[in-house]
């Protein structure tokens, strides 16, 4: 019984507790930041020619595998969107100099894995795993007294807990819940994948472009396309607004008195030093946009309706067979989904809080 | 029945049918104020408004993938009050402030983040229901509010300051003297912030009760018990107005030093 | 040749101003001319330029009052900016504002499309123009990535595409490099060359005087000099705040009445007065303590491959100054960070006043060194002056009495008092917001001060005004200037050292004349002589 007295020692309980509920984040972020880099963001934006089929469909073909892509994996059971997701990186191999997108891609196909899993495996209800695996294993409980601050797993009962028996309602990492985690990344990085796939095989502007032919008005399409090349320099502008800081006298981020109305006024502090950096870098932003808007209205923006375009955008043989293909595998999806036991429990969500199911 | 991950389960704490002429009357409240102007469409916008939505989309992208993710959630509290959201508050709200035309907060600002983000960051989903969640529930509230005050955004008699708000044309330079500042910093903290509460609280109301009374029922197929609606509901309706309360002033300042 | 710009008895006065900004201004310009535009900023260059290009009164407001304009047949007043592109191409001062696309042919096109060109010639356009400004071989490449000089050329590229018959640049290098102003210049001349209008208005007048046919001075929203060079420069640029050639200014103290003044190396050489001159060499000792030692630095930026200090080692003492010179992308400014302890060393050492840089944290750093970045705006974070002050304050560790006295002695020093109570943001971008940058660092009161090109985009007269309230200042205070400049002047004027930064190193280092001289047999450095004496 000594790894029980070690495990649920009420400190070492509460330590393990935090770093599993706050460094969860971080490692995401971790992977993003050291692997990819703003570098290797920035190589999102940076397109490559290249030869390969993928290259000369449409870009509107493209828009649609990652459309049929994300609506099959939405609705079927995990393991075909595992199938579908690890076809899509097949694909990866018709694009040039594959390395460099892969530096990208994988961080970001990992940072998902890591991050669905892991609030899944904590927060994913015990009753509603209960529904699909039919059983809930515990593998580590935190304290009790987190009910208090509202951490709960919506679900109640008796459940078995190693080296500490029988516990009430507890609220941990389960077995199932890193199981399901994993699963719904599955659905979750066939879509990243498809979207990166279009990105990677065609400029920005030939996907605004496909879509202006589309009847997109120009007005939007003047909007993303500046919108996506200004991310760049809305990067470039938070880093030397951060630097500037940095020489001002290094602000220290983490408030560390110990004293508690010194570690509430350094706390007050620091926000209002992020509130600050956040307003600089807004107004660096936004201050060239007059000018912006002059050069646009010089260069004809908005003045006539009709339009012509630079590049042909034309589907061709090789678009036809596709399409088919996607339209194929849609029904494919449809029809398994209506299967018993084949179709998809829950749904990815965009933001935190509605990814409950 | 489950379709593209939505259940379509009607049994919600707002009926569907509010929900539905909700956002039928957004939308053509929308295309009415877009309606072309000398045969082009979104009616009297002015080639600098679309250039400041586009480059708040991008610092909302690069708050939201960059910055957002370095701030500390704090597990379930997150849940119930998701703090880190008083970035894309603020930006979304600074669209409204320096276009002040209907339609630039939750139909351009949040269409192209959307798009955008589904484009770069999440996958092209192509899911219809995010587009009208987001497009309907983050900003709608302060488009309307645009449509109602007729593209003022702020309620306050500023003699000629906000000039520029309602004409992108005028040129800045004017200097303000610090007695004028100051003089309107008053006014501001007694009328505008009364206001602003308002349209952030309206905001987050619907944000996130909207999301809880509605859509996560109808897309997700959860219900809730309404008395957990509305204490979370009520709660949210607080936090935003704090959040409004700090991001106001900012919100101000800016403009001010841009127009 | 024909006339292409009539102006006549022309005022422009913008809402909320009640002072004109052009008075009562009559202008003709011949088609094929290449005119340069001086004077201070405020003079209203860039007023006129927008009048002629019809944004003013189309985009921004203003009451254009006066006589008639015509611009190649047509009064900018009353046509649509899109059709006054056609005739007249217009080339701002900051070339991202001017880019929309990612991919350099993309942002080409994109005038042609929205004027809806036929795809075949638009193809052949974008071809033609991008051959024009040499950068056909970055057809596909993105724009973020090109150099400051490669994207203001993408942007003549994308303005030519229309086929002007005038070209209009408004400070087009004032964000560039030496190298980059230097292809902006080449090129503009070219095209004038094969016939184009140029109107360019510009401070570093001593590298394109040799290429202008005439020289039109603005003083006040009036013209004040029209002339060709030569006799514009003898009736004293420098009255209108502009620099002359410092030939010129030799020449000046040898022959006072002249109305010829030479404008050029040869030609000075040519008058036959060059042997009445003596040179006198200064040479500072190397004495004193060692500000910065840099030894063996060797830096790469995290999530990045590519190296970019590659083994530097300097030295700087205390109370010099040093300026550190080289192309874009050789390294500057990240040593500079480096030296600010924004970056750590990847390998090799920093030593500040012997402390070991890496070691040096908060207050105690603050305390030593001190960074004045590129962009006032950069660095202002506070809604007003004194708040700006106070937080350099608030991070250096400095409260109470000391505070107050610390911020009244900045202020007297840059005689910025009244502007304590304003938003630095909403100040003259030029003059004002670099002082308050200025103050927002020197009110730490460091041993060391870092500029990163502290005159950019200033007129000559505000440049020389602040560079000789710096040196006052570090004489007075006893402190070690460290300036990354592309101004050779401000080089040779101020600095008692050089530092050439190339591709990660230091290239050479020696007093400015022995930079110099030995930066002629290294073009790739970039042009660094000024007139060659």
């Amino acid at each position: 019984m000594l790894l029980n007295q070690v495990l649920y020692n009420p400190v070492i309980n509460w330590i393990i507790t935090l770093i599993i509920l706050f460094y969860g984040p971080v490692l995401v972020v971790y992977l993003i930041f050291k692997l990819i880099g703003f570098q290797g963001y920035m190589s999102l934006f940076r397109f490559i020619e290249g030869k390969s089929i993928i290259y000369r469909m449409d870009p509107r073909t493209k828009i649609l595998l990652s459309i049929v892509v994300t609506t099959v994996a939405a609705i079927t059971i995990w393991w075909i969107s595992a199938i579908m997701f690890i076809a899509v990186m097949a694909l990866y191999a018709l694009l040039s100099n594959v390395k460099e997108k892969l530096r990208v891609a994988l961080p970001l196909i990992l940072a998902s894995f890591i991050g669905t899993a892991w609030t899944e495996s904590i927060f994913a209800p015990y009753s509603y795993l209960q529904v699909i695996f039919h059983h809930v294993t515990f593998l580590y409980v935190f304290p009790q007294s987190l009910a208090v601050l509202g951490i709960t797993q919506g679900g109640s009962g008796m459940f078995y807990v190693p080296y500490l028996g029988y516990v009430n309602n507890p609220v941990g990492l389960t077995w199932e819940g890193i199981i399901y985690g994993l699963q719904i990344t599955f659905r979750a990085v066939a879509a990243i994948a498809s979207g990166l796939l279009l990105i990677f095989s065609t400029p920005p502007s030939d996907i605004l472009r496909s879509l202006e032919k589309s009847g997109l008005p120009i007005e939007l399409g003047f909007t993303l396309l500046l919108a996506v090349s200004s991310v760049p320099k809305v990067l470039e502008n938070s880093m030397v607004v951060l630097n500037s800081l940095k020489a001002r006298g290094g602000v220290d981020f983490r408030p560390r008195s110990r004293n508690p109305i010194k570690f509430i006024a350094e706390s007050l502090f620091i926000i209002r030093v992020v509130v600050m950096a956040l307003v600089s870098i807004v107004i660096l932003t936004l201050r060239d946009a007059r000018q912006i808007a002059i050069a646009a209205d010089i260069r004809a923006f908005r003045a006539y309706r009709r339009r012509t375009y630079y590049r042909d955008i034309r589907m061709s043989r090789i678009d036809y067979i596709t399409v088919a293909l996607l339209i194929a595998l849609l029904i494919a999806g449809i029809y398994i989904s209506g299967l018993p036991g084949m179709g998809g429990p829950c749904r990815i969500t965009h933001d935190n809080y509605l990814n409950i199911c | 029945m489950v379709w593209n991950g939505v259940h379509f389960n009607l049994n919600t704490i707002i009926p569907w049918y509010v929900i539905l002429i909700w956002t039928l009357l957004y939308f053509a409240l929308l295309a009415w104020a877009w309606r072309p102007k000398e045969g082009r469409p979104f009616g009297n916008f002015k080639t600098i408004d679309f250039v400041y939505i586009a480059l708040i989309a991008a610092l909302l992208i690069v708050y939201n993938f960059f910055i957002s993710p370095l701030i500390p959630k704090v597990g379930t509290v997150t849940t119930y009050f998701y703090y880190p959201i008083i970035g894309e508050t603020f930006l979304v709200m600074l669209a409204a402030a320096l276009v002040g035309k209907p339609g630039s907060a939750g139909g351009l600002t949040m269409f192209i983040y959307t798009l955008l983000s589904d484009i770069i960051h999440y996958g092209f989903g192509g899911e219809p229901f995010w587009f009208i969640y987001e497009v309907t529930s983050y900003a709608a509230i302060i488009d309307l509010w645009l449509i109602y005050r007729g593209g003022k955004y702020y309620m306050i008699p500023f003699r000629g300051i906000f000039k520029g708000a309602t004409d992108s044309k005028t040129s800045g330079g004017e200097s303000v003297t610090t007695e004028e500042l100051e003089e309107e910093l008053k006014l501001l903290r007694r009328c505008l912030l009364s206001m602003h509460c308002w349209v952030e609280l309206q905001y987050r109301w619907h944000t996130h009760s909207g999301g809880e009374a509605f859509g996560g029922p109808f897309v997700l197929g959860i219900s809730f018990t309404p008395s957990f609606w509305l204490i979370t509901s009520i709660a949210s309706i607080g936090a935003g107005a704090v959040l409004g309360l700090v991001v106001s002033p900012f919100i101000y300042y800016i403009k001010k030093v841009l127009t | 040749m024909a006339k292409i710009i009539k102006i006549n008895n022309l005022y422009v006065r913008y809402f909320g101003s009640d002072k004109p900004v052009l008075k009562g201004l009559s202008l003709e310009i011949e088609e094929g001319e290449f005119v340069l535009l001086v004077g201070r900023t405020g003079s209203g260059k860039s007023t006129l330029l927008n009048v002629i290009n019809g944004v003013i009164p189309n985009i921004i407001s203003a009451t254009v009052r006066g006589g008639s304009i015509n611009v190649a047949g047509r009064d900018p007043r009353k046509t649509p900016v899109h059709e006054m592109a056609m005739v007249v191409g217009t080339v701002y001062q900051i070339p991202e504002s001017q880019i929309f696309s990612l991919i350099v042919d993309d942002d080409v096109a994109f005038g042609l499309e929205n004027r809806a060109i036929e795809p075949e010639e638009m193809r052949e356009r974008v071809v033609e123009s991008l051959k024009l400004v040499n950068l056909l071989h970055k057809m596909k490449h993105p724009t973020f990535l090109l150099s400051g000089g490669e994207k203001q050329r993408l942007v003549i590229a994308g303005v030519l595409a229309v086929k002007p018959r005038i070209l209009i640049l408004d400070e087009p290098t004032s964000m560039l490099d030496s190298i980059g102003a230097e292809q902006i210049f080449n090129l503009v001349k070219k095209l004038n060359d094969e016939g184009l209008t140029i109107i360019m208005s510009e401070h570093r007048v001593e590298r394109v005087i040799g290429l202008v046919d005439r020289i039109i001075g603005l003083k006040d929203g009036a013209i004040y000099i029209d002339d060709e060079p030569h006799r514009a420069v003898a009736k004293d640029l420098t009255k209108l705040g502009v620099e002359e050639p410092q030939v010129t200014t030799l020449y000046r103290m040898i022959n006072k009445n002249s109305d010829y003044y030479p404008i050029s190396v040869d030609e000075f050489l040519e008058l036959g007065i060059a042997d009445k001159l003596d040179v006198v060499s200064r040479h500072k000792e190397d004495d004193g303590e060692i500000a910065i030692s840099v030894n063996n630095v060797r830096f790469t930026y995290p999530g990045s491959a590519q190296e970019v200090l590659k083994g530097v080692n300097l030295a700087i003492h205390d109370g010099d100054v040093a300026s550190v010179i080289g192309p874009n992308g050789s390294g500057k400014s990240t040593l500079m960070y480096l030296l600010a302890g924004i970056y750590k060393p990847s390998s090799g050492s920093i030593q500040i006043f012997n402390h070991d840089s890496a070691k040096l944290v908060g207050k105690d750093r603050v305390r030593l060194i001190g960074y004045v970045f590129q962009d006032p705006d950069q660095m202002l974070f506070s809604s007003t002056v004194k708040g700006e002050l106070e937080f350099t304050l608030k991070l250096a560790g400095i409260h109470g009495r000391e505070a107050e006295d610390r911020i009244r002695r900045v202020v007297n020093y840059l005689g910025i008092n009244d502007l304590l109570s304003q938003s630095p943001h909403k100040l003259s971008v030029g003059g004002q917001r670099r002082l308050v940058s200025v103050a927002s660092v020197l009110v730490a009161e460091p041993r060391i001060l870092i500029l990163d090109e502290p005159t950019r985009g200033l007129d000559n007269e505000m440049s020389t005004a602040l560079m000789d309230l710096i040196l006052t200042i570090k004489e007075e205070r006893g402190m070690t200037l460290v300036m990354v400049t592309h101004n050779m002047r401000q080089v040779g004027e101020y600095s008692d050292k050089a530092f050439i930064m190339y591709d990660g190193k230091v290239a050479f280092s020696g007093t400015p004349e022995e930079v110099f001289e030995e930066s002629h047999r290294h073009p790739e450095w970039g042009h660094f002589t000024t007139t060659g004496l």
